[in-house]
């Protein structure tokens, strides 16, 4: 889908702020999305996720900065035809009074129409056929959350920009939707930016993330790479764990033990776990089992929350 | 712009709110109909004029209906500016309040576009609720009443032939029609600014019932002439027996520029919002 301009980001911002009278919901944000990335935007509430996907929309105006999509302001409808951008901004809306299929085809008008064939398959990919014919004002919280991703798909976008798609779905539309979200990258090149709190489906997803805290980008990169620390973190499955950890707390290198029910959980030096495993059976401790814990988008989450790490990550990430 | 215009006419025609302001219409055309009808004037009399002159004839006929329709002050001073105030007060502010608008303004479609669409649809539902107030209002009166001459008597005698009426009340039609025109325009300025479709409706009103107070305090004289409801009634300078061509081109010129100009104002404060509902 990104084959006419492979140069040009999908999205770029830059130095990019918005201010709603004393309040800085975004500032100075300079973030650019490649074309063919899924994007993860992390953050807690109230970081700026949403204004800036409103920015990134033409519906919020800049207090200053600005934003591109392929390469085009955002604030140009033109941005939008010709990145043939879809959108599923905070909550679904729709017209009650409507069918979905009307809803759909109304919306799809406005970005130059979609025959029969095209809705049906948009309705097909988010497990609304059959339903297509009844009022919105029928549908629950989950199946507009779908018709919402489904009238982001109409036409089929380049870039797709959705919040919260996951917002009221069951365990199965999750699933559903993750697997549509990753097909349309993969079999068609769709670049994807998502804001979720769901970490975990982030994690599974998401090629890149950013994190956005008070409106500053915090961490930028891709998530291996924001993944990989230095330090290794195992668990340690031993016959006595409150003695290991206690050896372990003064072998030098180790940065903590901590007993974790039967086991120890271990943070050290990627190198010293052969030798903490020998000296265990040397102190007459048996291991029983060692398991590598990698560390989760959650974890770097939530250290980024507590403010540690901030400035170095952004720039690991970045380079 | 037509697009938008096309899918609004598509949006207010799915809606029941719509039927039901025109039903509140053939009501109230019907009860004036009946009214005439069971408690009105013989439908051929004699009126005694000044002097010796005594006018006779079928007075009660159906281009009279359609006359009475306008020219009582419930229909055109009342309902139907309340009717399209609710409309086009609506057309923004509701969609702000639901949420789609956001949806809307994501398309690739500018938000002058989008705007035009809207108050070209609020004109026509403002347009289409006063010519169908005449349909039914003719329509009844013939099933009523027959045809036969229309006679109006103000701001002098006219007598019209029915072939002629029924062209001139069209044509008074129109007239009123455009000034409900600028009626919406008020209304959809008041939506952009006001994110609930019901302040926006009342404020249309209270502004019209602000200025109709303002005509009747000699204070405000000097004012008088510019304020719109000094204009709502143009459509009677087609209802005369020689057109006053000055007073219906100052009269057409005013109520142009209250359907303008708050469009105007409207697409400058629509560009400018930030659409955070």
């Amino acid at each position: 889908m990104c084959q006419t301009m492979p140069e040009t980001p999908a999205i770029q911002t830059q130095n990019l702020s918005k201010r709603f009278g004393r309040i800085e919901a975004v500032s100075s944000l300079d973030l650019t999305v490649e074309c063919g990335e899924i994007f993860g935007f992390l953050g807690p509430n109230g970081a700026g996720k949403t204004t800036t996907i409103r920015m990134l929309m033409g519906l919020v105006r800049p207090s200053a900065g600005q934003a591109f999509i392929f390469g085009r302001p955002a604030s140009s409808p033109q941005a939008r035809a010709d990145g043939r951008v879809g959108a599923l901004v905070e909550t679904p809306a729709f017209y009650e009074y409507l069918s979905a299929r009307a809803n759909l085809a109304l919306f799809a008008e406005l970005s130059g129409g979609a025959d029969v064939k095209q809705i049906d398959t948009a309705l097909e990919q988010v497990g609304l056929r059959g339903r297509e014919r009844d009022k919105v004002r029928a549908y629950s919280h989950g199946m507009r959350q779908r018709l919402a991703l489904a009238q982001a798909l109409l036409p089929l976008p380049r870039l797709l920009v959705v919040d919260e798609p996951a917002l009221g779905l069951d365990p199965q539309g999750l699933a559903d939707v993750r697997k549509l979200l990753i097909d349309l990258n993969r079999q068609h090149g769709v670049t994807i930016f998502l804001s979720s709190h769901l970490l975990h489906e982030v994690e599974q997803m998401c090629t890149d993330v950013g994190v956005i805290i008070n409106g500053r980008l915090v961490a930028r990169g891709k998530v291996e790479q924001l993944l990989s620390q230095p330090e290794a973190k195992v668990e340690l499955r031993v016959d006595d764990a409150a003695r290991a950890a206690q050896e372990l707390a003064h072998v030098p290198g180790v940065i903590r033990a901590e007993v974790w029910g039967a086991s120890v959980s271990v943070v050290c030096p990627r190198g010293a776990i052969p030798d903490i495993n020998e000296l265990l059976v040397e102190r007459g401790i048996r291991v029983q089992a060692i398991k590598p814990c990698a560390p989760t988008l959650e974890e770097l989450y939530m250290q980024l929350m507590k403010g540690g790490e901030d400035a170095n990550r952004t720039e690991a990430g970045t380079e | 712009m037509l697009t938008v215009l096309r899918l609004e006419l598509n949006k207010l025609l799915a809606r029941r709110g719509t039927y039901a302001g025109l039903v509140v219409l053939a009501v109230l055309v019907g009860l004036f109909v009946w009214g005439t009808k069971v408690h009105g004037p013989p439908v051929s009399q004699h009126i005694p004029m000044s002097g010796e002159f005594v006018l006779g004839g079928k007075i009660l006929t159906a281009p009279m209906m359609a006359y009475i329709m306008l020219a009582v002050p419930v229909a055109i001073a009342v309902l139907i500016p309340l009717l399209v105030a609710t409309t086009a007060g609506g057309l923004v502010a509701a969609e702000a309040r639901d949420g789609t608008l956001r949806y809307l303004l994501t398309r690739p479609v500018s938000r002058l576009a989008v705007l035009g669409g809207k108050l070209l649809a609020g004109w026509a539902h403002a347009m289409g609720l006063t010519l169908l107030m005449g349909v039914l209002a003719v329509a009844a009166g013939y099933a009523v009443f027959g045809g036969g001459d229309l006679l109006v008597c103000e701001p002098t005698l006219a007598i019209f032939p029915e072939s002629k009426a029924l062209l001139h009340l069209l044509a008074a039609y129109l007239l009123a029609g455009t000034a409900m025109c600028a009626v919406a325009s008020i209304a959809l300025l008041l939506s952009v600014i006001c994110d609930n479709p019901l302040t926006a409706a009342g404020i249309t009103v209270a502004f019209l019932l602000v200025c109709a107070a303002l005509e009747v305090i000699p204070y405000f004289e000097w004012l008088q002439p510019h304020l719109l409801t000094a204009h709502l009634q143009l459509y009677k300078h087609v209802l005369t027996s020689t057109l006053p061509v000055e007073k219906l081109v100052r009269s057409l010129a005013y109520v142009g520029a209250y359907a303008t100009v708050p469009f105007i104002l409207a697409a400058y404060i629509f560009h400018r919002k930030d659409i955070v509902c």
